[in-house]
C-alpha cells in the first residue's frame, strides 16, 4: 500500500513538472510574463545619434534601419534632460509597443555633443543595460547627428546600411579603424586620449543609391579624444598615419609621385612599425625611433612606368617612404601639440621598455613632447599586378609574358 | 559512518569543487583582483599558488591516516578532543551558515545586475534556496552526479567564451611584469586565497567521498584548472577593458559575454550564459548546505548515514537541521545587505577577511596541532 502511494506521488511529481514546463512555451508568455514582447511589436533601433539640445538639454534620435514598403523606416528625435528620458521621450512617439535598443549598432555624436558629452555619453553607455559597449561611436565632422541621420538615404537606404558599408570600405582601405565604445573608453581610461572614427554628411547629387538632395555619409579621418573630450581631428591621410604608427594598416591605397616621374597608386600588402626609445640614467624618455616597414603592390601608374628599371624602381621606393613618414609625422605632431596619447604610445613602449617607464618619475607626454623623435620608412614596392612590364614594353602586350 | 549508496567518486568532488567555485571567482575575481594587482592579475594568480599549495599540502596530510569516510569533522574531533572539536566545528559552520547566505545574495545580486532589471533579489534567493534544498533533501550522492553533468557543460561554454573574446584583446594593456613594484603582486594574493577557500571547506564533505585513493592527484588536477581559468579570465578582462575600466565595472566577465558576437549572425548571448552559471550557485550552495548540516550532526550527535535512507520530508535524526540550515541561509541571504552597495562593501571589506582567517589561520593551526599531538 505503502509503496503504491509513493508511485503515484511521483507520477502527480512528474506530471506537475511537465505542465510547469508548458508555461515556458510562447503561448503563454502573453499572460504570464509581465515583460515578453512579440517580434513584431518590437521596434528595432539601429542607429542613434546624440546632439545638444536647447538649454542644458540633449537631443537623441534614432534609425530603425532599411525599412520596406509596408514597414517604411522610422527616424524620430526628441529632446530631453539626459539620454535615458530622452529615449523614454521616443518611446511615447514610436507608434511600437517597444522601442528595442539591445541591438544598436552604431552611434553618431555631432560635433557640438562629441566636444560637450562624450564622457556623459560613454558612462551611459558603460552602465546602460540596454546598449552594448561593443556600439561603434562615429563623431560628424562640422555637423548634427539628428542631421545625419534624418537627412541621408531614403526610403531603401538609410543611414545604418550608409555606415555598415563606409566602415567595411575605410576600414579596408586604412582610412579609419571603428573603434567601439569600449575601445574608446579603455584607451581614455589607460592613456587620456582615443580615436573616433570621424563622418562627414554630405550633399549627393542624384546617384543610384541615394536621392538628389539627400545626404551621404563619408568617412573623414578621425576625432581625437583628449580628456574624454573631442579636441581635433586627423584627415584622412593623417589618419592612414596614425593607423600606420598603430600598426593597423590593412590594403590601403597611397598616391604619390617619385622625383622625375610621373604620378603612382600602390596598395599596400604588410607593413610593420617597431618602436625604439633611448632613456637616459633617471629613465626619462630621451629618444624615440620610430621604424615603418611596408611592402606594397603597384596598382596604377600615369607613364607606364618599366618595373624592371632599378631606378625607377629605387625612385619610386624613395617616394612611397617619404609619403608613409610624412603622414605619420602629421599624425605624431597632432599628439604632441594636443600633449594627448591618442594613439596609445605609452602602452606599446610599456610593453617593450617595462621597467624604464615604469620606475620613470615623469609623466609620459611631457617626455614625449621633449624626447628627439624621429620617424623613418622602408617601403618597397616589389610586386605588381598580372603585369611584369607595362603595355608597349618589350614590343610584347602585357599578360603574354609569364613570370619565370 | 556513511552508507556506501550515499558516497560519491573522486572525479565528482573535483566536479563539485569546480563549478562550485567559478561563482565566487566570476563575482570577484576580475574586478577585485584588478584593483590590487593591476594589468598583472594573472601573475598574482600564480603567487598565489604558494600559500594554496602550503594549505593543501597540510591539508593532505591532515587526512593521510584518515580512517575511510572520516571529514574534517572526525580529525577536529580527534585532534582537539570533544569539546574543543565540538566548539570548533560549530565556529566553522556559523561562519559557513553565514558565508552560504551571503553567496546565495550574492548570486541574486548578479541576476539583477546582469540580466533581470529592476527585479527584487529577494524573488531570487528564495528560488535560488528552494533549488538547493531539494538536493540537500535527497542523497549526496545526486548532487555529485548532478555537478559531473554541469562540469563539461561549464568547460565548454567557458572555451567558447575565451575562444571568442580573445579576439577583443589587447596585450598592449597587458604589459610584462618588472620588478619595479614586487607588492602590487602580492597585494592580490589574499583575494585569490579567499575565492579559492571554499574548496577548503569542501574537507567537510571529504567523508561522503568512496574513496581514499588519488585524493592528492585529484586536489592537484582541481587547482590546476582553476588556475587556468582564474589565469584565462585576467587576462581577457583586462586585455579587453584594460586596467582602470575591469576595477570600474561591475560583473566585468558578463560585460564581456554580453559584447560577443559569432561571425556577427549571433549576438546577446549573455542570458544564456547567465542561465548556466545558475549551475555553479547550485553548486556552491547545495554543497555548503551539505557540509553545514554534517557538521551541526555531528554537534549534535545524530547519527549521518542512517538519515540518507529516510524519506526526503522526515525530520527524525537530526533531518530538521537541513530545514533548520535553509532557513538561517534565507534569514541571512535576505538581511545581510538591503542593497547592492553595502554587499560589495561586504564583500570587499569583511567576507576575505574573516574567510582567510578560518583556511589560512585556523585550519593550518588546528592541523598542527592534531600533528603534534599525533592524533592524526
Amino acid at each position: 500500500m505503502y509503496t503504491l502511494y509513493i508511485s503515484v506521488q511521483k507520477r502527480i511529481g512528474a506530471l506537475l513538472l511537465v505542465f510547469s514546463s508548458l508555461l515556458a512555451l510562447c503561448g503563454c508568455n502573453g499572460s504570464i510574463y509581465a515583460n515578453y514582447r512579440e517580434l513584431d511589436t518590437l521596434q528595432l533601433v539601429q542607429t542613434i545619434g546624440i546632439d545638444p539640445g536647447d538649454e542644458k538639454k540633449l537631443r537623441v534620435t534614432i534609425s530603425t534601419g532599411a525599412g520596406t514598403e509596408a514597414i517604411p523606416t522610422a527616424k524620430i528625435s526628441r529632446e530631453s534632460e539626459s539620454i535615458i528620458l530622452a529615449m523614454e521621450y521616443l518611446q511615447d512617439y514610436s507608434g511600437k509597443e517597444e522601442l528595442y535598443f539591445s541591438h544598436t549598432r552604431y552611434a553618431l555624436l555631432g560635433d557640438e555633443a562629441a566636444r560637450r558629452y562624450l564622457p556623459e555619453f560613454l558612462d551611459y553607455i558603460e552602465r546602460s543595460p540596454r546598449l552594448r559597449m561593443d556600439i561603434t561611436p562615429y563623431v560628424v565632422r562640422g555637423g548634427t547627428a539628428e542631421k545625419a541621420i534624418s537627412e541621408s538615404g531614403d526610403k531603401r537606404y538609410e543611414v545604418t546600411e550608409a555606415i555598415t558599408a563606409m566602415e567595411r570600405a575605410s576600414k579596408r582601405n586604412g582610412v579609419c579603424y571603428p573603434y567601439s565604445c569600449r575601445e574608446v573608453a579603455r584607451s581614455i581610461a589607460e592613456y587620456g586620449g582615443a580615436l573616433i572614427c570621424a563622418v562627414a554628411a554630405k550633399k549627393t547629387e542624384d546617384s543610384v543609391f541615394v536621392e538628389s538632395g539627400k545626404l551621404a555619409v563619408v568617412p573623414s579621418g578621425y576625432g581625437i579624444i583628449k580628456d574624454g573630450k573631442l579636441a581635433g581631428y586627423l584627415d584622412i591621410n593623417e589618419s592612414r598615419g596614425a593607423n600606420l604608427l598603430l600598426n593597423q594598416i590593412e590594403n590601403s591605397s597611397f598616391y604619390f609621385e617619385p622625383a622625375g616621374l610621373s604620378g603612382v597608386t600602390v596598395l599596400t600588402d604588410v607593413s610593420n612599425t617597431e618602436y625604439t626609445a633611448v632613456f637616459d640614467e633617471s629613465n626619462v624618455l630621451r629618444q624615440l625611433k620610430v621604424e615603418i616597414s611596408l611592402k606594397a603592390g603597384l596598382v596604377e601608374n600615369d607613364s607606364l612606368l618599366d618595373l624592371s628599371d632599378p631606378e625607377v624602381e629605387k625612385a619610386m621606393n624613395r617616394a612611397l617612404s617619404e609619403k608613409l613618414c610624412e603622414y605619420s609625422e602629421k599624425a605624431m605632431r597632432h599628439s604632441l601639440e594636443l600633449e594627448c596619447d591618442f594613439m596609445g604610445l605609452y602602452g606599446t613602449l610599456l610593453c617593450k621598455y617595462p621597467s624604464k617607464l615604469a620606475e620613470s618619475k615623469e609623466s609620459f607626454m611631457p617626455m614625449l613632447k621633449n624626447a628627439e623623435i624621429s620617424i623613418s620608412a622602408d617601403a618597397k614596392i616589389d610586386h605588381s599586378f598580372n603585369m611584369v612590364r607595362p603595355i608597349g614594353e618589350g614590343g610584347k602586350e602585357g599578360g603574354d609574358e609569364q613570370q619565370g | 559512518m556513511n552508507s556506501k549508496a550515499n558516497n560519491i567518486t573522486r572525479y565528482q568532488m573535483l566536479c563539485i569543487g569546480f563549478v562550485a567555485l567559478l561563482s565566487p571567482i566570476i563575482r570577484l575575481l576580475p574586478q577585485q583582483l584588478v584593483n590590487s594587482a593591476g594589468p598583472h592579475a594573472w601573475l598574482t594568480t600564480l603567487i598565489s599558488l604558494v600559500p594554496l599549495l602550503l594549505v593543501f599540502m597540510l591539508v593532505l596530510r591532515f587526512f593521510k591516516y584518515a580512517l575511510p569516510n572520516e571529514g574534517y569533522c572526525e580529525l577536529f574531533l580527534r585532534s582537539l578532543g570533544k569539546t574543543m572539536g565540538k566548539v570548533l566545528i560549530m565556529l566553522f559552520t556559523l561562519w559557513m551558515l553565514f558565508y552560504t547566505a551571503f553567496a546565495l545574495r550574492s548570486a541574486a545580486d548578479r541576476y539583477v545586475s546582469t540580466a533581470y532589471f529592476n527585479t527584487d533579489p529577494k524573488i531570487f534567493c528564495i528560488s535560488m534556496l528552494v533549488l538547493c534544498i531539494v538536493p540537500a533533501l535527497g542523497r549526496f550522492r545526486v548532487l555529485g552526479r548532478t555537478a559531473e553533468c554541469f562540469f563539461p557543460l561549464l568547460v565548454i561554454t567557458l572555451i567558447f567564451v575565451f575562444a571568442f573574446s580573445f579576439t577583443d584583446v589587447d596585450f598592449k594593456f597587458i604589459p610584462p611584469p618588472t620588478a619595479a613594484k614586487p607588492l602590487t603582486f602580492i597585494k592580490g594574493v589574499p583575494t585569490v586565497a579567499n575565492v579559492m577557500s571554499v574548496a577548503v571547506y569542501m574537507g567537510f564533505l571529504e567523508g561522503r567521498i568512496g574513496e581514499k585513493a588519488s585524493r592528492k592527484k585529484m586536489a592537484f588536477i582541481w587547482l590546476g584548472l582553476i588556475t587556468l581559468v582564474i589565469m584565462l579570465l585576467c587576462v581577457v578582462t583586462v586585455g579587453t577593458f584594460g586596467e582602470t575600466m575591469t576595477s570600474r565595472l561591475s560583473y566585468p566577465f558578463f560585460i564581456v559575454i554580453r559584447n560577443l558576437s559569432l561571425f556577427n549572425f549571433l549576438e546577446r548571448l549573455e542570458a544564456i550564459i547567465l542561465a548556466l552559471w545558475v549551475f555553479t550557485d547550485y553548486a556552491l550552495i547545495s554543497a555548503m548546505l551539505f557540509a553545514i548540516v554534517n557538521n551541526l550532526r555531528v554537534c549534535f550527535n545524530y547519527i549521518p548515514e542512517s538519515a540518507e535512507s529516510e524519506k526526503a520530508l522526515c525530520l527524525k535524526n537530526g533531518r530538521w537541521l537541513i530545514w533548520l540550515s535553509a532557513a538561517l541561509v534565507l534569514l541571512g541571504a535576505l538581511f545581510i545587505a538591503p542593497d547592492a552597495l553595502i554587499l560589495s562593501k561586504l564583500s570587499r571589506e569583511l567576507i576575505p577577511g574573516i574567510n582567510n582567517v578560518f583556511t589560512f589561520g585556523l585550519l593550518p593551526l588546528v592541523i598542527i596541532v592534531g600533528l603534534l599531538r599525533k592524533k592524526v
